[in-house]
């Protein structure tokens, strides 16, 4: 397989799994809104630690897509 | 057939204009997922802004308000009335127990009105069959079965004379 075409491999894997991650993101915000409504101040915190954590893994994916891009 | 010689080939207006719309559109899978990412901030941000803006269980004083008459209401009945103001419908019920509760008919699940069930001494919801507790004290209202998750706001009220007397809403 030529290297190109495991870059293209490698981004495409990356894209699903940041898809997944905006998912759970998304999951977490409707967890922390029932919490909010619900005056469970622990909940809605914890789900935006999740949220912010996640955000991390989807900045370090954009890097190591980026890494691959620029090799 | 060289650069030259197929742009030649082009029609004028192709040469005129040689940039293809789809070629500028294209999103490349870098784009996405800088775009992903980005939705993925923004989520987040908004997770933060839910989070703080999670209000602790409070008391809110309203206008008191006379709802019925006390004698009125035998044991295992209802009655409708709205408090604090036209648009928030309630249910003053007198339990088989024979005490007086108050709660927001609107359903806490997608704000359907619940009705209260005699045979069942207890509050439910018909459009997705949620029930509620109809008890007096804390937490009278909790949810017990259905879809429902949270607890329907009580009414603060009081007895005086024969008179029920709606006081506020507790949160």
């Amino acid at each position: 397989m030529s290297s190109r075409s495991q870059q293209i491999g490698a981004l495409g894997i990356v894209l699903v799994f940041v898809a997944v991650v905006v998912l759970l993101q998304l999951w977490l915000l409707a967890t922390s809104v029932e919490a909010a409504l619900d005056g469970d101040r622990r909940t809605a915190w914890w789900a935006a630690l999740a949220s912010v954590v996640l955000l991390g893994v989807n900045g370090g994916f954009l890097v190591f897509a980026r890494k691959v891009g620029a090799s | 057939m060289s650069d030259d010689a197929k742009k030649r080939s082009l029609p004028q207006w192709r040469q005129d204009f040689p940039i293809r719309w789809e070629d500028d559109h294209y999103v490349t899978r870098r784009d996405l997922a800088k775009f992903l990412t980005l939705g993925s901030a923004l989520i987040a941000g908004a997770n933060i802004a839910v989070a703080l803006s999670v209000k602790r269980e409070r008391k809110v004083a309203h206008p008191e308000m006379r709802i019925a008459s006390a004698s009125a209401l035998a044991a295992g009945s209802a009655v409708l009335f709205r408090y604090p103001t036209a648009a928030d419908p309630c249910i003053l019920v007198r339990t088989k127990g024979g005490a007086l509760v108050a709660f927001s008919q609107v359903c806490t699940h997608l704000s359907c009105a619940v009705v209260y069930r005699s045979a069942d001494d207890n509050l439910f919801c018909p459009c997705h069959s949620g029930v509620f507790e109809c008890r007096a004290g804390e937490g009278g209202a909790r949810p017990i079965a259905g879809p429902p998750e949270r607890p329907l706001p009580r009414i603060v009220i009081e007895e005086r004379d024969d008179d029920v007397w709606a006081l506020g809403v507790e949160s």
